[in-house]
């Protein structure tokens, strides 16, 4: 799977960087100041990807699904004659995890020993599977770069809760998300989002659609 | 209304595309349960039809009930305790024990110590081992090859164990 999703990562990068290159300077918004469509709110549902063992008990590959909700809060962002802008998002990631082996690991409470001196395990406790479903709550600042009528990068520092069907529940204090959209229309995008660092999300992919509204 | 019926579209085949979900992440009968790396583990699973492995760690124990298939390997200590009609092998460890009710089936491969304690009906296999100690209560079959000593006790107040050492097939 890493191999697979760095592969799409580099494609897209370089459709991007192809895309921005070929296209008439008139296209490029990114030193036009506030030169965009503006929104109040951006929905995005979208499928995640992880595949590598995340905080918790959670162990293995990840599949799941998400949405994010981001309220834009300035039109204009930190950076003068740039066209970027920042909003607040909030989100909910469920992410299926499919195990590694590495999970609880369980304690033996009682052993006897057989003939032979060997020791066997009669009564144990806290053992399972590691399969787990993992829900992700991030809150973040998105900070957006409007480069070009068809495509916007961003970046995304944050904290994020999680929880899992075994009841563990934890913080991550500081998270950071870079992503990028592909403009199809002025309120409809396709969007990818990828955890950076890795930690503590793990390798973390996100891609679905945006809805500007 | 054209982006109400593509966000409607995308809910749907979000559905579609949700992979089954269990509310019990615990070992339960009918899916493996798998546990490999680090020190210790141990798995317990209750009810019938349980699936264990534990490889590659330092000691690992794998409780189940009837019916369960428990594999270990490749570390120091493995141990299983089962109900009836079990199979479990162990190989490419330091010491193997089982404690199993009736019609169990044990493998013991390339290891030092293979110790087993089983039920009537059973049936022990010991390959490639320094030593293979089994006491049958009741019926049973131990086989032996390529073992440095492989014994045999009928009952765990017989105090004269068969020798099935140098590949000979016995039991009780």
């Amino acid at each position: 799977m890493p191999a697979t999703l760095l592969r799409i990562a580099l494609a897209l990068t370089t459709l991007v960087a192809l895309s921005l290159v070929s296209t008439s300077a008139a296209a490029q918004v990114i030193r036009q100041e506030g030169q965009r469509e503006h929104y109040s709110v951006e929905l995005e549902p979208h499928f995640v990807f992880g595949w590598s063992d995340p905080p918790g008990n959670a162990s293995g590959d990840g599949l799941g699904l998400g949405v994010r909700g981001t309220f834009e809060i300035s039109k204009y962002g930190f950076i003068k004659k740039l066209n970027d802008s920042v909003g607040i998002g909030v989100g909910l990631d469920l992410v299926f995890y499919d195990g590694s082996g590495q999970g609880p690991r369980g304690t033996c409470v009682r052993m006897v020993t057989i003939r032979g001196g060997v020791p066997v395990c009669v009564e144990a406790e806290g053992s399972g599977d590691d399969n787990t479903t993992l829900a992700w709550f991030p809150v973040v600042m998105q900070w957006n770069f409007w480069l070009h009528k068809r495509w916007s990068v961003f970046g995304e520092p944050g904290l994020a809760l999680r929880y899992d069907d075994l009841g563990d529940f934890g913080i991550a204090p500081f998270i950071f998300f870079a992503g990028g959209r592909f403009h199809l229309s002025y309120n409809a995008t396709l969007t990818l989002r990828l955890s950076v660092p890795y930690a503590p999300f793990g390798p973390y992919a996100a891609f679905g659609a945006s809805f500007l509204f | 209304m054209r982006l109400a019926r593509l966000l409607v579209a995308f809910a749907l085949a979000s559905l579609a595309a949700l992979p089954a979900c269990d509310d019990d992440d615990f070992c339960r009968p009918g899916a493996p349960c798998e546990c490999s790396g680090g020190n210790e583990c141990y798995l317990n699973c209750e009810g019938t039809g349980c699936s264990e492995t534990c490889h590659d760690l330092d000691r690992c124990g794998g409780i189940c009930g009837d019916v369960c298939n428990f594999n270990c390997h490749n570390m120091d200590e493995c141990s299983a305790y089962c109900g009836d009609a079990c199979s479990a092998s162990c190989h490419d460890t330091v010491a193997c024990g089982i404690i199993c009710g009736a019609d169990c089936d044990y493998r013991c491969n390339n290891a030092s110590r293979c110790s087993a304690q089983v039920g009537p009906g059973s049936t022990v296999t010991c390959r490639g081992l320094t030593s293979c100690e089994v006491t049958c209560a009741g019926t049973c079959a131990v086989d032996c090859e390529g073992v440095g000593r492989c014994q045999v006790w009928c009952g765990a107040d017989d105090d004269t164990p068969t020798d099935c050492t140098n590949g000979a097939s016995c039991g009780c």
